[in-house]
């Protein structure tokens, strides 16, 4: 099970959270390919993985997190406005 | 089993069973509840009205005129007030939050039950994921998170230690099987310790 | 030097690579194997290497509970799998080797009316397309299988269910053991330890592969990859509508015969076989992060174990032995992807995510054709990559949810 450092919450264990997939999708200008992309490719790297997960039975917050895919290990969370800590 | 909780006629055999003196389940005080969603600003004007620095940061429950106040989320917190007290206390808030935010009566959105005695971190950590140690959830402090797979917020009052759990209504009747559980076992293991140690006094026999 | 024991004799043979082969296929699990083996059998090319980066079958092949049954939705689909269930009635006899396949019946239970209405779509679908399908009463069910707890006081009563009687299970390695050893009785030469690190192009064909044990050059190249094919295909310089997630399942101790069909329930996230020597075999839904680790979180398997003491009281006294996960490729569709890539001579097998074990001989019967003839066998041709800009998909979620 992994333990994720909520940027709120602090480190809480995995099912009080939902995993959202890849970070950040970027519309397209508008051609077929284009959408393609947004709609049905997702980036799979094995190693750091940008993605998101929501603290859903917690704070209800969605924030970023880093992930080494062929360790699990969590190398970073982050709030989605950037800013430090949960002040 | 307190007269006229909505618990009594529905849990209360299951819950009076399964309790004893180091970890005992009971229905909580009644409770009107708000919700206040506001912007920082205003959320410093509802503050200073109350006569606080600010509103409790993250994971923090704090006593105010109002009754207990939890952080919910960056922007959310919840006042637990008197049962009846719920428009009055509107009436505090909402001048104070002009156009930044909103408060809201979301009474009976949950039910409060208490548990208290030296044995109720084992039950908890039967069917909560939290770190309860009491050296890192000390009094004061409110976390939300699941009992078997269900939303809850919990507070622990004092170091008895004493717990509120506000619990929605329609899974209480889910959250007291998973503490009862909880509780059984850890009245089972301290009997058989009690049984199987030699130098524990007075030896009671177990069929 | 004098060993004590003597190995048995070896199913295929170990050569040292050649310099080139007229198909490299990229995978040595069993759609690697199968594709090969058909290259040779129904083609006559015999010029032809798996390279594996482990061993033959440390991906999927082996950690599959291995449920057979074709009972698909999509018209696309039905024909596929059905075909590979035929395919499985001839293989042992085919492939001289015992693979246990036992076809003792997949029930598929139902919990609520929609999912009741949804299976029931589906039994008509497959009878419409001369699949054999049944939908059963609860009594029928209990008559079927009496473990199955069909009061109407659990949380979620069994409303009916359906059964392919066809459906059955068989033993993964030993159909490991059997394609390695025809395909390379045919000539196949079976490269181990021989990690694809690279592809060697001329501009946009791919003329070999990059090798941790050399450069391997090839008239054509197959990536049969299955979790690790974003990968392969990420080194040929294309990306695949693919996510890698842990699959995980389980096994009790050995325990006296209970349970002789294969029962899944797609609303309680729980599926049980019980394997030949004993065994309960049981599976669930995937893990819901990405993943090469190739093991999974606890919670699935408490999840599932939930699900199956509900479901099947009697297993309350049961052990957990063992646990275990692979990693699946999931495409937005839950169909897999056959044919062409980007790259030219750079042909595609990859995608049958959570359910590809039932597919092992149609997978490389209708791979293999593509691989020869340049266009895809008449039972492949819905399963292009093409479909996500047309958007043909060819939605399987239904039937390939739970059940693998
Ligand atoms: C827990 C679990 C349960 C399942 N249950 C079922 C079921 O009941 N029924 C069913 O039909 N399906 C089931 N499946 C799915 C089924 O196992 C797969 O769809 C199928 O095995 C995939 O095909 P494969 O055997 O060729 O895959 P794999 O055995 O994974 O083969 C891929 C091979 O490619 C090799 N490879 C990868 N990258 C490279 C490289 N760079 N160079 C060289 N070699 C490389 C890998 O080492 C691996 O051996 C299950 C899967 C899992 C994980
Ligand atoms: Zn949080």
């Amino acid at each position: 099970m992994l333990l994720i450092t909520c940027p709120w919450c602090g480190a809480r264990e995995e099912t009080e959270f939902r995993h959202g997939g890849e970070g950040v999708r970027v519309p397209p200008d508008g051609d077929d390919p284009g959408w393609t992309r947004l709609l049905y490719y997702r980036e799979n790297p094995a190693g750091p993985y940008a993605e998101r997960w929501v603290h859903v039975h917690g704070c209800r917050q969605w924030f970023h997190v880093v992930r080494d895919t062929t360790t699990h290990q969590i190398l970073s969370t982050r709030r989605l406005d950037g800013q430090e800590g949960a002040a | 089993m307190a007269d006229g909780s909505p618990l009594a006629a529905h849990l209360g055999a299951l819950i009076s069973k399964a309790s004893f003196d180091d970890a005992r389940l009971t229905p909580g005080a009644r409770v009107d509840l708000l919700s206040v969603r506001a912007r920082r600003s205003a959320v410093q004007r509802v503050a200073t009205a109350l006569g606080q620095e600010s509103l409790p940061p993250p994971n923090a429950c704090r006593a105010t005129i109002l009754g207990d106040c939890f952080w919910l989320r960056p922007d959310e917190w919840l006042f637990a007030t008197v049962p009846g007290g719920a428009e009055a206390a509107m009436k505090t808030v909402e001048p104070h939050l002009l156009d930044d935010g909103a408060v809201i009566d979301v009474s009976g959105s949950r039910i409060i039950l208490e548990l208290t005695g030296p044995r109720t971190r084992d039950v908890l950590s039967s069917c909560c994921p939290l770190d309860l140690d009491p050296s890192v959830f000390e009094p004061g402090r409110c976390a939300q998170s699941i009992i078997g797979k269900v939303s809850v917020l919990l507070h622990l009052v004092d170091a008895t230690p004493r717990w509120h759990l506000f619990v929605p209504p329609s899974y209480v009747d889910y959250v007291v099987r998973w503490l009862a559980d909880g509780i059984e076992g850890a009245r089972a293991e301290q009997e058989n310790a009690l049984a199987t140690t030699p130098h524990s006094s007075p030896v009671r026999m177990l069929p | 030097m004098e060993h004590a024991f003597t190995n048995p004799e070896f199913l295929w043979r170990t050569p040292q690579p050649r310099a080139s082969y007229d198909v490299v296929i990229v995978g040595g699990g069993l759609h690697g194997l199968s594709t090969a083996y058909y290259l040779a059998k129904n083609h006559g090319i015999r010029n032809v290497a798996v390279v594996e980066r482990g061993w033959l079958g440390n991906g999927n092949a082996v950690r599959n509970t291995t449920v057979i049954r074709s009972n698909y939705l999509r018209a696309e689909s039905m024909p596929l799998y059905d075909f590979g269930l035929r395919l499985w009635e001839g293989w042992e006899a085919e492939l001289d080797y015992d693979l246990m396949f036992d076809q003792r019946g997949v029930l598929a239970l139902t919990h609520t009316k929609v999912e009741a209405n949804g299976v029931k779509r589906t039994v008509a679908a497959n009878r419409l397309t001369g699949i054999d399908a049944e939908w059963l009463e609860p009594d029928d069910i209990k008559a079927f299988c009496p473990i199955v707890n069909v009061s109407p006081d659990i949380r979620y009563p069994v409303m009916g269910a359906s059964l392919q009687r066809r459906g059955g299970i068989a033993r993964h390695d030993a159909v490991v053991f059997a394609l390695a050893r025809a395909a390379s009785a045919l000539g196949v030469d079976l490269l181990q330890g021989c990690e694809v690190t690279g592809f060697e192009m001329a501009g946009n064909r791919v003329t070999g592969v990059l090798t941790s044990r050399g450069r391997i050059g090839a008239g054509r190249v197959g990536l049969v990859g299955a979790g690790r094919s974003p990968l392969l295909a990420g080194l040929a310089g294309f990306s695949l509508p693919i996510q890698s997630y842990p699959l995980q399942a389980l096994v009790s101790d050995i325990v006296d015969p209970v349970l002789d069909c294969v029962v899944m329930s797609g609303t309680l996230h729980v599926y049980v076989s019980q394997a030949q020597k004993g065994e309960l075999v049981m599976g669930a839904g995937r893990d819901t992060y990405h993943s090469y680790a190739q093991r999974g979180s606890f919670q699935i398997l408490e999840h599932q174990i939930q699900a199956a003491l509900e479901l099947y009281p009697i297993m309350r006294r049961a052990h957990l032995l063992r646990t275990w996960a692979g990693i699946v490729d999931v495409t937005p569709d839950a169909s897999p992807i056959l044919g062409r890539s980007p790259v030219d001579a750079l042909y595609i097998n990859c995608g049958w995510g959570t359910g590809g074990f039932k597919a092992s001989p149609v997978s490389g019967y209708v791979f293999a054709h593509a691989l020869v003839h340049e266009v895809p066998h008449e039972l492949a041709t819905s399963f292009s990559l093409e479909r996500f800009e047309t958007g043909t998909l060819v939605d399987e979620h239904g039937a390939a949810g739970v059940a693998h």
